[in-house]
Order: structure tokens, then C-alpha cells, then sequence
């Protein structure tokens, strides 16, 4: 189609796939545009190997077929620079993919040992809170020993202060009497008077008794023995009321301190479990207080180590953002590696030879059927390349199927 | 005792976050990093699952699954397929293939566990 063109239009096309080239190296200086500078080369490549079998043999062998072998020399050089150019970019874009999976793959493992790390003590974190005071730990857990422990504490200084009341109260009834056994032993004494009085009385009646037997002369001899063994009797009844009464004194005296001993130690028992009751209660009340909170801070550290897991979890899921990554990565070289294939398979067609400015149809008609199947293969490697490994488009996890 | 499962992927942060999960719930773990090693394993024990990743070098999860169903010590053992591959096309080899279940990375840890409990019964 193009040999049917004038001179100065071919010309003109030449200019403008120079043009183009130009444009081409200049998008290879960005790393990404690869692609388009790819798509740019292969229009190049079918332009120059187009261009050359287009210009009619010695049809004018003249000054213009001159100008026109010098600009597709100069297009030929400059794709040659484009296709050094690129190689160079293929090249360097698949060793930046290899350093991105390898930076992905460093970071993602220490991630991942962090984290593995982090959940391990989580669990520890969780099943020491469960030991300690944990809701499911059952009756062998400390927290419940502890509950048990304050629980028979209260009940045994219950019974202890219990008894300590009672003992109390004992002592009171003792006390009462003891005051009533006193008030026995004062009756006992007030007796003990009256036969000191009936002592002194038979004294006096002896002493009488003897007077009387004196004036009777020897008939009252008799009678005067008599008379002397009643007073004597009355003495030593007065002396034995003496030592009895001076023994219930005594032991009326010893009472009297009993009753105070026992009376002060019921005073003291009783201040005593008051002080003490309130105090151990005081304590106990701190002691459940203290439970209450080591079983709740417990529970919330099983909870905060069930949060910790749950967050692990997710950064599970995102971390493997790495693979897919990678895959997505291995496939973008997969696509470089066709594409470069291609634009090195289309340079090769003019092998870089100088063209001759006269080529023959049947040479022109083969190359032409070369660049077809050449073509048809690039379009077959293409499109192997155009299923993309992942099918996620996000970090959301994916879908679960079970036949 | 312990349930074992052989995790085969060529990502070693994938294997790695498989066994983590699994381990975590108390199943015994053996990692391979393609088909190939996979069924080398396969033949040294017997496994109670196997969780295999699709896209693999040297062997691929598909025709691991077909050549460990050849062989009558896994013909019922259960096989999940864990990839980043959806395509119904894929599912359908697979289920062919005597897959038990498909699930598309990334995988939720606790929906991981859930699946492979209710697999092993």
C-alpha cells in the first residue's frame, strides 16, 4: 500500500516512525512505561521492515532514493538504541521484581515471628489468668483455693469468737455466783456469832454453876466438876468458832478475788471479741475485696489475651498480602518476559544488516509470511500470560467452598 | 492424640502461617514446599489431612491430589485445596480431582481451623 505512495510521503512516514522512536526512548527513561515504549518499538519494528520492501527498485535511482536509504539508516540506528534501551529496562524491571519479593519475603518473615511470638504469650498470658482465677478453671484453680481459704478462715474465727462469748458469759454465771456463795458465807459467819454468844452464855452459867457448888460445900463438889468441864467446853467452843469463823474469812476473802478474777476476764473476753470482730472483719472484707479484684483483673487479662489473639488473627490474614503479592509480581514478569521475547524477536527480522534499497517481491513476500507467524506466536505467548493468579482484589478473606 | 496435617505451599509465609494456626489448636504439623515433596512425605506417614496450596513448581496441588487419590491409603483422607485461584474452572478440576473443599487466600485463621475441624470430624 505504501509503494503507492509519493516520494514525499514516504519520506514523511520515515520522519514521523523517527519521530516515534524518539518518543519511545524517552519513555524508557521512566521505569513503568515500559509497556507503552514496547507497544511504540513493535510499531517500529513493522514499520521499518514495512518501509524498506515498499521503495520500488531503480524506479528513480536518483538523488531522492539516496535521501531516503540515509533516513531509514538513521531510523534503523535509533530502533537498535531502542532496543538496547529496553532490554536493559526488561531487564532491570525484573531484578527490581526479584528485590520487592525478597524485601516482601524478609519483611513478612519477621513479621511473622513476631506475631508468632505475641500469640504464643497470649496464650500463656490467657491460660496462667485461667489458673489464677479464670471463670472455666474449676475447683483446683488458686483463685478458688483462695475463696475456699477466706471462707474457712471466717467460719473457724466465727466459731472462735463464738466460743470466746460463750466462755464470757460462763464466766458471768460464775461470777453471779460466786456473789451468792458470799452472801452463804456471810449468813455462815453471822451463825458462827450467835454460837460464840451461846459459848460465852454456858460459860457464864458455869461459872455461876461453880459459884453455887462452892456454897454447898461437899455436896456441891460433884457438881462443881461438872460446872468446870461446861466452861470448859464453852471455851473451846468459842475457840472453834474463832477458827471456823476466821476460815470462812479467809476463804470468803479468797471467793471475793475469784470473783474478781473471773469477773475482769469476762470484761476482758468480752471487750476483747468486740475489738477483734470488728477487726478481723474489717480484714476479711479487704481480703474479699483484694479476691474480687485479682478475679477480675484476671478475667480481663483472659479477655485482653482473647482480644490479642483475635488481633493476630487478623494480622494473619493480612499478612498475606506477601503471597499474593508475589504472585501478582511473578506474573507481571511473566508478561515483561513475552513482551521482551517479542520486541527481540521482531528486531531480529533485519538481523541489523544494512538494508539494500532493492529487494525482490518474493523476498518481500516471505518475510511478510515470517512476520505473520512470528506475530501469530507473540499473540499465542500473550495471551498465555493474561490470567492473573489471584483473584482477590482485596485483603477481605476469601471464600470457602467444601464439595 | 494429636491429628496431623501436611501443609504443602511453595510460600514459606504461608506454611508458616498454617502451621502457627493449626498448631495453635493442637494438630501435629508437617510442612512441603511443592507437590513433589509433598507426596515424599505422604509415603513416610500417614497424614489425617492435607492442606495444599494450587500453583506450585516442580508439582502443582492438582496433580498432587490426583496421585495421592490413586493411592488407597489417601482415597478418603481428606484434601482441602488453599490457593489464591477462584476460577470455577480450577474449582471444577478439582472436585474432579476427589478434592474435599476449596478455600481462596487469604484465609481467616479461625474459619481455617473451623473447616478443618469439621473435615476431620
Amino acid at each position: 500500500m505504501l509503494a503507492l505512495l509519493s516520494h514525499p510521503v514516504r519520506i514523511g512516514l520515515i520522519a514521523a516512525a523517527q519521530a516515534l522512536l524518539l518518543i519511545g526512548l524517552f519513555f524508557i527513561a521512566c521505569p513503568w512505561p515500559v509497556l507503552l515504549a514496547v507497544a511504540l518499538v513493535g510499531l517500529m519494528t513493522l514499520l521499518l521492515v514495512a518501509l524498506p520492501r515498499q521503495v520500488r527498485p531503480a524506479s528513480s535511482a536518483g538523488q531522492d532514493d539516496a535521501e531516503l536509504v540515509a533516513l531509514l539508516a538513521g531510523t534503523r540506528e535509533l530502533l537498535r538504541q531502542l532496543q538496547a534501551e529496553l532490554g536493559q529496562q526488561f531487564g532491570g524491571a525484573r531484578q527490581e521484581n526479584a528485590q520487592v519479593q525478597q524485601i516482601l519475603a524478609d519483611a513478612i518473615d519477621k513479621l511473622i515471628g513476631s506475631f508468632t511470638a505475641l500469640e504464643k504469650h497470649s496464650a500463656r498470658q490467657k491460660e496462667l489468668a485461667g489458673r489464677i482465677c479464670g471463670e472455666q478453671s474449676g475447683a483446683g484453680s488458686q483463685c478458688q483455693g483462695f475463696a475456699r481459704l477466706l471462707t474457712t478462715i471466717e467460719s473457724s474465727l466465727t466459731k472462735l469468737f463464738d466460743a470466746t462469748r460463750r466462755s464470757s458469759d460462763n464466766a458471768r454465771q460464775l461470777s453471779s455466783a460466786m456473789t451468792q456463795t458470799q452472801q452463804q458465807f456471810q449468813q455462815v459467819l453471822s451463825m458462827l456469832g450467835d454460837v460464840r454468844k451461846i459459848a460465852d452464855q454456858t460459860n457464864l452459867l458455869a461459872v455461876n454453876a461453880s459459884v453455887e457448888a462452892a456454897r454447898a460445900g461437899a455436896a456441891g463438889k460433884g457438881f462443881a466438876v461438872v460446872a468446870e468441864e461446861v466452861r470448859n467446853l464453852s471455851i473451846r467452843s468459842n475457840r472453834f468458832s474463832q477458827q471456823i469463823d476466821d476460815s470462812v474469812q479467809g476463804i470468803a476473802a479468797a471467793l471475793s478475788g475469784v470473783e474478781s478474777a473471773i469477773h475482769q476476764l469476762a470484761d476482758e473476753s468480752e471487750r476483747l471479741v468486740q475489738e477483734e470482730q470488728q477487726h478481723i472483719a474489717s480484714m476479711m472484707e479487704q481480703a474479699q475485696t483484694f479476691h474480687a479484684e485479682v478475679k477480675q483483673a484476671a478475667g480481663e487479662i483472659a479477655t485482653i489475651s482473647q482480644q490479642v489473639s483475635g488481633q493476630v488473627g487478623v494480622a494473619i490474614t493480612s499478612m498475606q498480602f506477601q503471597d499474593m503479592a508475589t504472585q501478582v509480581i511473578q506474573s507481571v514478569t511473566r508478561r515483561l518476559d513475552a513482551m521482551d521475547q517479542l520486541m527481540n524477536e521482531l528486531a531480529a527480522i533485519d538481523g541489523g544488516e544494512a538494508l539494500p534499497v532493492a529487494v525482490e517481491l518474493d523476498t518481500y513476500h516471505e518475510h511478510l509470511v515470517l512476520l505473520r507467524q512470528m506475530l501469530q506466536a507473540a499473540t499465542d505467548t500473550i495471551a498465555r500470560n493474561h490470567h492473573n493468579p489471584v483473584s482477590q482484589k482485596s485483603m477481605d478473606e476469601g471464600d470457602i467452598e467444601l464439595f | 492424640m494429636a491429628k496431623t496435617v501436611l501443609a504443602v505451599d511453595d510460600s514459606r509465609s504461608i506454611l508458616q502461617m498454617v502451621s502457627m494456626t493449626l498448631k495453635g489448636a493442637g494438630y501435629q504439623v508437617v510442612e512441603a514446599g511443592n507437590g513433589q515433596e509433598a507426596l515424599a512425605q505422604a509415603q513416610k506417614q500417614k497424614f489425617d489431612l492435607i492442606l495444599t496450596d494450587l500453583n506450585m513448581p516442580v508439582m502443582d496441588g492438582l496433580t498432587l491430589v490426583q496421585k495421592l487419590r490413586a493411592a488407597p491409603a489417601y482415597k478418603f483422607t481428606p484434601i482441602l485445596m488453599l490457593t489464591t485461584e477462584a476460577g470455577e474452572s480450577f474449582k471444577a478440576k478439582g472436585k474432579a480431582a476427589g478434592l474435599t473443599g476449596w478455600l481462596v487466600k487469604p484465609f481467616d485463621p479461625a474459619k481455617l481451623l473451623g473447616v478443618v475441624k469439621k473435615v476431620l470430624g
